[in-house]
């Protein structure tokens, strides 16, 4: 089996992990700075890269490969699907699991992570990986070229406004979540202060970071944000739609505080308190000083 | 400003039943897939600001039921189109079937709107892929859009930052939630929304080549927990929660 994996630099690493499970005989890797992994052949594309040149680069190459993986995040999830398109593959997205017997068999979250759904297709496929529970596997490649692609631009981009990336939230261990029960961006002040009494992560619902922009994006935890595997998560103010609970599914113990004795927060927490934020956290901290 | 809007109608996932692992869909309620609320809010914005016409397409691929369908109408469609025959989760097919009516039906449009992601799929892959049929641009997880004159001007919302960009028309557009606040149509509108012009299409008059995908099993995903309720007083609850704290290891 021969895998092309199309990815920035950074997922790469972890990218690789899901492939090498499948042992293909050789890999090829099209990313867009030099990064430590240990494939047959990295190509670094120089220069501007938009989507529109990812796509028209790796349709070009991807003639003779059985699987050509991508990590699924945004501007991944878009280039996977025109690349399936256009070359008239098909295309599975968001795959947390995958083997191989004959056809390739992928797991993937469905109706907002209540479910998970096994899908079956033939080589040559298309894939782009949910990377949040795989480890980077690192090495170094065997073979390296630059490209400098002359592409054509559909879409034109203006302006990039990056953000560096603060915390990986799926190594932490203890995590002190909030949501809209949070009524100001101030009052963030209180949880910080809980979140350093216990040695904690803050984490959010996605209106938190998404929305109100009170935390950033790499904080909000769910279908898509992070998925998180805390010794405790500690939830707090957060209603508990299932986008949100399905990325601390695998939390070993959920404590969660809500007003709303009826929250469906209380349905998937191993302890629940019925208590309004603003009284509980400040008696909570309090308790933990005294010690 | 002709418009198309993209709409999806999905089992309620907030209200699926579930005995072990198994999910009875059968019993859960339709909804409009919840971002293409902000899809159509964005499309009906768009008509009252540069006038034209809002068209609505659904392919039905899961379940369908004509007053949820109504309720999207009645945001400000002015007419819908259904695809029916086609039961199947593959968003390139479904991509497939939009091009092919769009072209066989004469649909003009300036701008496709769409979802960033169906609420139960979440895939992320029918513009992409609906962009490619039609060989237009694609502006994906837009959280705020602007059309002017031939052009949109966008910005993307992606983990790692902004990305503002711009393209000719016409256009594909995947909004984000974050892009507005969809209105809520009232009852009358709703009622009203049953006597706009609805054109069916049956999947067997389209072309419908994409490639399979089997989907050999569905399971519920869910995770047992303890959902004991510390509801006897704040003093008890505390207490309670500390030595949950010291038994996990978090404090000494
Ligand atoms: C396609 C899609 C993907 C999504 N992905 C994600 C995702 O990855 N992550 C995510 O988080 N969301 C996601 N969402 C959004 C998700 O559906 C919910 O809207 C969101 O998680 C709700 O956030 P919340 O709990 O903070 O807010 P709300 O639902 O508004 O809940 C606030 C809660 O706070 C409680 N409360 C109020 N005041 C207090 C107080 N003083 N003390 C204690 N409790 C109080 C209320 O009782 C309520 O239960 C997604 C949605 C869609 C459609
Ligand atoms: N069956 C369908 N009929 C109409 N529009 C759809 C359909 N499936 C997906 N879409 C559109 O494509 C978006 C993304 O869907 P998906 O690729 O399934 O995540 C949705 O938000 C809809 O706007």
């Amino acid at each position: 089996m021969r895998a092309l994996l199309i990815s920035d630099s950074l997922n790469l690493p972890k990218l690789l992990s899901p492939v090498s499970e499948l042992k293909p005989s050789y890999v090829e890797a099209i990313t867009n700075a030099d990064s430590p992994v240990s494939v047959d052949r990295l190509l670094i594309l120089k220069g501007d890269i938009t989507n529109d040149c990812w796509v028209d680069v790796a349709s070009e190459r991807a003639k003779g490969f059985d699987l050509i993986a991508l990590p699924a995040s945004r501007d991944m999830r878009e280039v996977a699907a025109r690349i399936a398109a256009r070359l008239g593959l098909p295309y599975v997205s968001g795959v947390t699991q995958v083997s191989i017997d004959d056809d390739i068999k992928a797991s993937r979250l469905c109706f907002g992570g209540r479910g998970l759904e096994l899908i079956s297709v033939k080589l040559p496929s298309v894939l782009s990986f949910d990377l949040s529970a795989f480890e980077p596997s690192t090495g170094s490649p065997r073979s390296k070229e630059e490209l400098g692609p002359r592409c054509d631009r559909r879409m034109r981009v203006l302006e990039r406004r990056g953000k560096v990336a603060e915390v990986d939230l799926s190594k932490a261990e203890t995590i002190v979540s909030v949501g809209r029960g949070l009524k100001r961006k101030e009052d963030l002040e209180i949880i910080r202060k809980l979140a350093s009494l216990l040695g904690a992560e803050i984490a959010c619902t996605r209106p938190i970071s998404a929305d109100l922009k009170w935390l950033p994006e790499e904080r909000h935890v769910g279908m898509t944000g992070v998925r998180v595997r805390p010794r405790l998560y500690l939830a707090l103010g957060i209603s508990g739609q299932i986008q949100h609970v399905v990325g601390f599914r695998d939390a070993e113990t959920v404590v969660s505080v809500n007003v709303d004795p009826e929250a469906p927060i209380g349905e998937v927490s191993d302890y629940f308190v019925i208590a309004d934020l603003y009284e509980f956290v400040p008696k909570l901290i309090e308790a933990l000083e005294r010690k | 400003m002709e418009v198309v809007v993209c709409v999806k109608l999905a089992y309620d996932e907030t209200q699926i039943p579930v005995e072990g692992d198994i999910l009875l869909l059968e019993r859960a309620p339709v909804k409009v897939s919840d971002i293409d609320r902000n899809a159509i809010e964005e499309a009906v914005r768009i008509k009252e600001k540069l006038g034209g016409t809002v068209t609505a397409i659904t392919v039905v691929t899961g379940p369908y039921d004509e007053t949820v369908l109504n309720e999207a109408i009645a945001m400000g469609v002015d007419r819908a189109v259904i695809v029916e025959g086609l039961r199947e989760h593959n968003p390139l097919k479904t991509a497939r079937a939009v091009a092919e009516t769009l072209r066989r039906k004469g649909i003009k449009y300036d701008l496709i709107l769409c979802g960033e992601g169906s609420s139960d799929q979440y895939s992320c892959a029918f513009a992409p892929a609906l962009a490619e049929y039609l060989s237009i641009p694609v502006l994906t997880f837009v959280g705020k859009l602007e059309v002017d004159g031939n052009c949109v001007r966008a910005e993307r919302f992606l983990e790692t930052g902004y990305e503002r960009v711009e393209s000719d028309l016409p256009a594909i557009v995947s909004v984000t939630s974050e892009i507005n606040e969809p209105r809520i149509p009232s009852v009358l509108q709703v009622m009203k929304a049953g006597r706009k012009e609805k054109v069916q299409v049956r999947s067997e008059e389209l072309d419908l080549t994409a490639p399979e995908l089997k989907v050999s099993e569905i399971r519920a995903y869910v995770r047992e927990r303890l959902r004991k309720k510390l509801d006897g007083g704040m003093e008890t609850a505390l207490k309670e929660i500390l030595e949950i704290l010291r038994e996990k290891g978090v404090i000494s």
